[in-house]
C-alpha cells in the first residue's frame, strides 16, 4: 500500500489540484452564467416585444400564445427568439446599405433585413448583439416572383446552426405558412428550443473531444498502455557481438573481391494527377456584427 | 579444505571488494592458513554430516555456515586452469537487481525481501575456453540500384557484382558452460566476461563461494563453441559485404581448427525468488554484474495499478472538460 501511494502521489496531487481549481471556477463562474442568463443580462434591449407581425397575419389570440411559447423556450434555451412578419418589397430597403455589404441579391434582401433588426432592438439574451435567433417571414411577392424568409442567428445560435440545419428547420417549419401562419410560427420556435436544448445537453459541441466516449476510451487506451508497458519482465539481452571473441577484434581478409558484371537499365513512365477543393463561411451585418443565416422562398 | 583465520579461528573468505582473504568474525585481512578437509562425507568445522552432490567442489556446511574446498575435486583433471575471481560483492549485486527491477511497477514486493536475499550464493560456474582458427570462403551475387527521373520518364538501373571473400579468423576463449546444473542459454546471455582479470587458479578465490567441476568433457561440448565461431565468421563476412541493395549467397565454406582449450571456473551470483509456489532464478553475472531473469507479475498490483491510471485519466479528462467548458 505504501508502494501504492509512493507511486502515484504525483498523479493524485495533480488531480487535487485540478479538482480544486475546477471547483473553484465552477463556483465563481456558475453565479457569472446565473447572472448571465437572468433578464438582467441584457438591459439596452430597446422592446420587451417578440412578435412583430407587420403583415398582420396572426389574431391576437395566437400572438398571445406565441409569445407565451417564446416566452418558455427563451427560459430553456438561453436565446432570445424573435418573430417578425412583413409585408413590403426589401429591394429599395437593402440597395441603402449596399455600400457598407456589397450588392445584394433580391433572395437576401431579407437577410439585411433580419440582421438590423436584431441589431438595431439590440436583442441577446445574455448582452446586446448577444445569444439569439430571428425568424423573418415577408409575405410580399418580390419581383422575380418569389417570397422569401430569413432566419438570422447570432452568438450561440450562429455557433450551434450550420447552413444545412438552418434550411431543414425552415423548410419543414414554412410548409404550413400559407394556409396556417400561425402553425409555421410556433413550429420554428418548438424547432429551435428543441434543438438548442438537444445541443446543450447532448456536450458542448465546440469540445468534440471531450466527449464523454472520447475520454472514456482514451482512458481505457492510456491504462492498457501502462499495462503493457509494465509488464515486460526481461530476460536479458545479447550483449556480445560478433567480435567479442575474435583476437584484436577484426579478422583478415586474404581475398575481398567485388567484380562488376553488367548491367541493364528499365524506363517508367509517370502518371500526373491533379485535385480541387472548396469550402463556405459566416457573414456581417451592416452594422458590422457577426450573424449566421439561411433563407427559404415559395 | 576449510580456510580458517589464524587469529580468531573463523571461516576466512574471499573478499571481491578488497581482492584479499578476509575473516568476517574479527576482521582481520590475509590472516588465513588452510586446513586439510575430512573427505566429502564430514564438515571438518562442526563434524556434522555433508551432503555432497556428484559435480560439487566447494559448498557451505548448512550446520555451521562455514565453506568447503574439496581437495579431490580440483586436482588432477579436475584442476582449473585459470580462474576469474568474484569482482562484485553479495551487497553489489543485491543492489543491481533492486535497480533494474526494484522499480518496475508490477513487481511483487517481497521481491528482494531481507529473508530471500539470505538466500542468495555466489558460485563458480565450470567453463571450457576454446580458441579456433578459423579459414573462411564466400562467394555471392550483388545487385545495386540507382534511379532517377528525367522528364515524365522514371529509369531504374541494376547493377550486377560477383562478390568473393576469403577470410582468416583467430578466435579466442570462446566460453561454453560445462555445468549440467546451469541453462546453456541462461550462460550464454551472462557473456561476456573481462578475460584481463583471469588468473592462475588457486584454491583461496573459491572460499566463501560454492563451486562445481565440470559435468561433460571438454571434446563433448566443442560443438557448443565452433556453432559460436561459425554463426561469428558467417556474420563478419557479411559485415564485409556492403553497398548492396541484394546479396544472393552461392557458396560459403567454413573451417575450424581448435587451436587451444582451457578449463576455467567463472563468477555468477544466483538469487532465487520465490513467489506463489514458484521460483524465479535471476543469474548474476560475479564481473560486470550482467543481470539474466525474469520477474514475476504480482496480479494484485496489475490490476489495482491499471485501474487506478483509468481512473485518473477519466478523472482527469472530466475535469479538463468541465473547466473549458466554463472558462
Amino acid at each position: 500500500m505504501r508502494d501504492y501511494f509512493h507511486f502515484f502521489k504525483i498523479p493524485f496531487i495533480i488531480i487535487g489540484i485540478l479538482a480544486l481549481t475546477t471547483l473553484a471556477i465552477v463556483f465563481v463562474k456558475k453565479g457569472d452564467a446565473l447572472k448571465a442568463v437572468s433578464s438582467e443580462g441584457n438591459t439596452e434591449r430597446t422592446t420587451m416585444e417578440r412578435v412583430f407581425d407587420y403583415a398582420d397575419k396572426l389574431t391576437d389570440a395566437e400572438e398571445e400564445a406565441l409569445r407565451a411559447s417564446i416566452r418558455e423556450a427563451e427560459e430553456e434555451t438561453k436565446c432570445d427568439i424573435v418573430v417578425v412578419t412583413l409585408n413590403e418589397s426589401l429591394v429599395e430597403y437593402a440597395a441603402q446599405y449596399e455600400d457598407k455589404i456589397g450588392p445584394v441579391p433580391v433572395s437576401e434582401c431579407v437577410m439585411v433585413y433580419a440582421d438590423n433588426f436584431y441589431d438595431e432592438h439590440k436583442f441577446g439574451y445574455n448582452e446586446p448583439y448577444g445569444d439569439g435567433v430571428l425568424f423573418l417571414d415577408n409575405w410580399y411577392r418580390e419581383s422575380d416572383g418569389y417570397v422569401y424568409s430569413w432566419m438570422s442567428t447570432s452568438g450561440r445560435a450562429e455557433d450551434t446552426y450550420s447552413s444545412a440545419m438552418i434550411d431543414e428547420t425552415l423548410d419543414d417549419a414554412l410548409y404550413y405558412v400559407e394556409d396556417e401562419p400561425y402553425r409555421a410560427y410556433s413550429t420554428l420556435v418548438e424547432l429551435f428550443r428543441k434543438r438548442m436544448s438537444l445541443s446543450e445537453t447532448a456536450g458542448y459541441s465546440q469540445f468534440t473531444l471531450l466527449n464523454p466516449y472520447f475520454i472514456i476510451i482514451g482512458a481505457l487506451i492510456i491504462a492498457l498502455i501502462f499495462m503493457f508497458v509494465n509488464f515486460s519482465s526481461k530476460k536479458g539481452k545479447r550483449t556480445t557481438t560478433d567480435r567479442t571473441y575474435v583476437a584484436g577484434g577484426n579478422p583478415s581478409f586474404r581475398r575481398r573481391e567485388d567484380r562488376f558484371l553488367y548491367k541493364n537499365v528499365t524506363r517508367q513512365r509517370i502518371e500526373r494527377s491533379s485535385g480541387s477543393s472548396g469550402g463556405g463561411g459566416h457573414h456581417h451585418s451592416s452594422s458590422g456584427r457577426s450573424h449566421g443565416g439561411g433563407g427559404h422562398r415559395r | 579444505m576449510i580456510f580458517k583465520c589464524k587469529n580468531c579461528g573463523g571461516n576466512s573468505v574471499y573478499s571481491p571488494k578488497t581482492g584479499k582473504m578476509y575473516c568476517p568474525h574479527c576482521e582481520s585481512e590475509d590472516s588465513q592458513e588452510k586446513l586439510a578437509g575430512a573427505g566429502l562425507s564430514r564438515c571438518v568445522n562442526c563434524g556434522a554430516p555433508l551432503e555432497v552432490s556428484e559435480f560439487a567442489s566447494a559448498m557451505k556446511c548448512p550446520n555451521c555456515g562455514s565453506y568447503h574446498i574439496f581437495e579431490e575435486r580440483i586436482e588432477g583433471e579436475y584442476t582449473p586452469h585459470l580462474i576469474l575471481p568474484f569482482q562484485i560483492s553479495k551487497e553489489q549485486a543485491v543492489e543491481s537487481l533492486r535497480k533494474e527491477f526494484g522499480r518496475r511497477v508490477f513487481t511483487p514486493s517481497t521481491f528482494l525481501s531481507h529473508a530471500s536475499i539470505e538466500r542468495m550464493e555466489g558460485a563458480y560456474v565450470p567453463f571450457f575456453l576454446y580458441g579456433f582458427h578459423a579459414d573462411a570462403s564466400y562467394r555471392a551475387k550483388g545487385t545495386k540500384v540507382r534511379s532517377w527521373t528525367s522528364g515524365d520518364t522514371r529509369y531504374t538501373e541494376t547493377s550486377y557484382y560477383d562478390i568473393e571473400r576469403e577470410m582468416d579468423a583467430e578466435f579466442e576463449r570462446i566460453p561454453v558452460d560445462a555445468s549440467l546444473r546451469m541453462e546453456n542459454n541462461t550462460m550464454d546471455l551472462l557473456e561476456p566476461y573481462n578475460y584481463k582479470a583471469l588468473l592462475e587458479f588457486q584454491d583461496k578465490y573459491m572460499s566463501g563461494f560454492e563451486a562445481e567441476i565440470y559435468s561433460e568433457s571438454a571434446d563433448a561440448l566443442q560443438m557448443r563453441a565452433e556453432s559460436k565461431a561459425k554463426s561469428d565468421s558467417h556474420a563478419l563476412i557479411r559485415d564485409s559485404v556492403t553497398g548492396y541493395a541484394t546479396v544472393t549467397q552461392e557458396t560459403e565454406q567454413i573451417n575450424l581448427y581448435r587451436k587451444s582449450c582451457e578449463y576455467a571456473l567463472l563468477p555468477v551470483w544466483i538469487y532465487d525468488f520465490q513467489y506463489q509456489g514458484e521460483t524465479y532464478r535471476f543469474h548474476i553475472n560475479g564481473q560486470t554484474g550482467k543481470i539474466i531473469g525474469k520477474t514475476p507479475v504480482a496480479h494484485n498490483k496489475v490490476i489495482g495499478y491499471s485501474a487506478t491510471v483509468f481512473g485518473l485519466c477519466l478523472a482527469a479528462g472530466f475535469l479538463v472538460r468541465t473547466l473549458l467548458y466554463f472558462l
